[in-house]
């Protein structure tokens, strides 16, 4: 694992424990997974298929529920916190490896859709999107549908999406997964534009170790559980 | 954006479909229209029938059709206090010239009950083997004055052709009572009564009057009954049928276009499902999911509404093109009917939307996002 050279600031977001058992008990995603992320850092999640990554991705995002465990932010269990679709809403943003923009909405229109819980005038919501969509150099592209895009524009205009209710983490499933080399190089730039600009603390799921290297520290886990560190 | 132009472009994304359910509504909905237009129209015809005639009372027995009076009842009636004028009818659905379900009438051609008519040629005279013909069945029948026409048999002179407002009275024959029994073989006996009462000063004493005669008539003659104009007319059998006709092709229509929009809107939930998960993982509430949804049911249905009519009002002037339809189509539609389908449109919507809507609020983000 590599060692981080900056040192951490406060606990954002932590995971005490958690299990994740499916199908009714046919499946344990996670067992006894202890993680935390830290203000202001980038965090690469590596490991195999089948690893629990994604799941420990969508336990963290308040996607889903753990089994056993909790899940914290700044220190408070989510499940006695903000409500989950609040806290989606207003401290995370997500980015897939496949974008899931709507493909009937043009980018600008996609950005726009998580800010409907937050923002209620339409003209703010849209003039917020073409804002976003300039910070990631897609302002000339703010009326086009994903159809029209690049898979880097498109993966770009997800990005902008993620950003739109400033959240404070970024939660980042194989974002450079769909993309050539040079795509996935744009991105993971701008996602390091993103964490110092804005402070954002980014947690990202990779299997490439170039894209792992980009990060302040690297968390490797297998069959559901965390590896520990090696000296 | 507003959350209005997102259910919009769902809809626009799946054209052939929204198009094929806006339509399916529409047909379902132009349906209800159509035959509550075709009953309404029926039992507006048949109300301004006896509303022109000014006639307050009718006297039958269980209707026009069974009905078998003696005919000097009439003149008992007419000794009663506060009756002004009895005129005795015979009414049914007659065969003229080979062409069935005409409707007869056998009455007294002086009666000031049919003055409203407009009678060009003239009246036929008491006993005489002659009749008048409305414009409507005229022109059908391909007669006119000094003409014939044959009823029961029996060979009868056309001696006028009336015009007036009332659709359902100008597809119909007028003859002479006397005729009318002959032809039935019933002579002396009449279907019913027409009754007017004494007119007091203003209104509610007219409707004194009228209840006293009506009291008096059933105290006089227990077996026969007596209607008030209106109400004559809004629940006779034909009407009744109609309209019973009517609301049961609606309910068929409205179940189809239910089941239709369901299974519409549950495709849509199965194909978007990873949509509806993109939507609640960036923090959309459950409420607002099922407002997305219900509002694209809702607007595709009320669109099927908009069609609805469209369909109707060409098929109401369709209708008014064949002889036998028009009595009933030349009517039109009462605006409150248009109100109604576009009230029932919604309805559906939200019926047939409901189900597919809550099942996508409930859609857990982390399985849509993982659904292929």
């Amino acid at each position: 694992m590599t060692t981080t050279a900056a040192a951490p600031g406060a606990e954002l977001l932590a995971a005490r424990g958690v299990t994740k058992i499916y199908d009714r008990g046919a499946v344990e995603a996670l067992r006894g997974v202890d993680l935390v992320l830290y203000r202001g850092e980038i965090v690469a999640i590596i490991g195999p298929s089948g690893s629990g990554k994604s799941t420990l991705l969508q336990l963290l995002g308040g996607l889903d529920r753990p089994t056993s465990g909790e899940i914290l932010y700044e220190g408070v269990p989510l499940a006695h916190g903000l409500d989950p679709d609040r806290f989606r809403a207003t401290r995370v943003g997500f980015v897939f490896q496949t974008f899931h923009l709507l493909p009937t909405l043009t980018a600008s229109q996609n950005v726009q859709i998580p800010m409907f819980e937050v923002e209620r005038a339409a003209s703010r919501r849209r003039s917020k999107a073409d804002a976003l969509l300039q910070s990631v150099g897609l302002a000339h592209r703010a009326s086009h549908l994903p159809s029209q895009l690049s898979v880097g524009e498109r993966q770009r205009v997800a990005i902008a999406r993620a950003l739109a209710n400033d959240p404070v983490v970024i939660l980042a499933d194989e974002p450079t997964g769909s993309l050539d080399s040079r795509a996935a190089a744009d991105i993971m730039g701008l996602l390091g534009t993103i964490n110092r600009d804005r402070g954002t603390t980014i947690m990202l799921i990779t299997h490439a170790a170039d894209v792992a290297a980009a990060a302040h520290r690297v968390v490797h886990m297998r069959d559901g559980r965390v590896v520990p560190e090696t000296p | 954006m507003t959350q209005f132009a997102l259910v919009l472009s769902a809809i626009r994304g799946r054209p052939l479909r929204s198009l094929l359910t806006v339509l399916g509504v529409g047909v379902a909905l132009g349906t209800f229209l159509c035959f509550q237009s075709l009953a309404w129209g029926l039992e507006k015809n048949w109300m301004g029938l006896y509303r022109d005639r000014g006639t307050d009372l009718i006297v039958t027995q269980d209707s026009f059709f069974a009905g078998a009076i003696a005919q000097s009842v009439g003149d008992d009636i007419r000794r009663l206090p506060g009756v002004r004028s009895v005129t005795p009818l015979m009414w049914g659905l007659s065969t003229v010239d080979g062409q069935p379900g005409i409707p007869l009438t056998g009455w007294d051609p002086d009666a000031s009950t049919l003055a409203h008519l407009t009678v060009r040629g003239r009246r036929p005279a008491p006993n005489a083997t002659e009749a008048i013909l409305g414009a409507y069945v005229a022109r059908r029948l391909g007669k006119d004055i000094g003409g014939s026409v044959e009823i029961g048999g029996t060979r009868v002179a056309v001696v006028g052709v009336f015009t007036g407002e009332n659709v359902l009275e100008l597809e119909s024959v007028y003859i002479p009572l006397g005729l009318f029994q002959q032809l039935r073989g019933a002579p002396g006996v009449v279907g019913g009564f027409y009754v007017d009462v004494v007119r007091g000063n203003d209104t509610a004493a007219t409707e004194a009057s009228i209840a006293q005669v009506t009291r008096a008539i059933d105290a006089r003659f227990p077996r026969l009954v007596t209607y008030r104009t209106d109400d004559f007319a809004r629940n006779n059998d034909i009407v009744g049928l109609t309209r019973a006709t009517a609301w049961g092709t609606s309910v068929i229509a409205f179940c189809v276009a239910v089941l239709g929009v369901l299974n519409t809107m549950s495709m849509a939930v199965l194909e978007r499902t990873r949509e509806i998960g993109l939507l609640r993982a960036v923090g959309w509430r459950r409420r607002r999911v099922l407002g997305l949804l219900l509002s694209e049911s809702v607007l595709l249905t009320t669109a099927g509404g908009g069609l609805g009519i469209a369909l109707a009002a060409v098929g109401l002037r369709v209708l008014a093109q064949v002889p036998r339809m028009r009595v009933l189509a030349i009517t039109g539609s009462p605006p409150e009917l248009y109100v109604e389908t576009l009230l029932i449109g919604l309805v559906l919507g939200l019926l047939g939307g409901l189900l597919p809507a809550h099942r996508a609020a409930q859609i857990s983000p982390a399985d849509a996002l993982r659904h292929e």
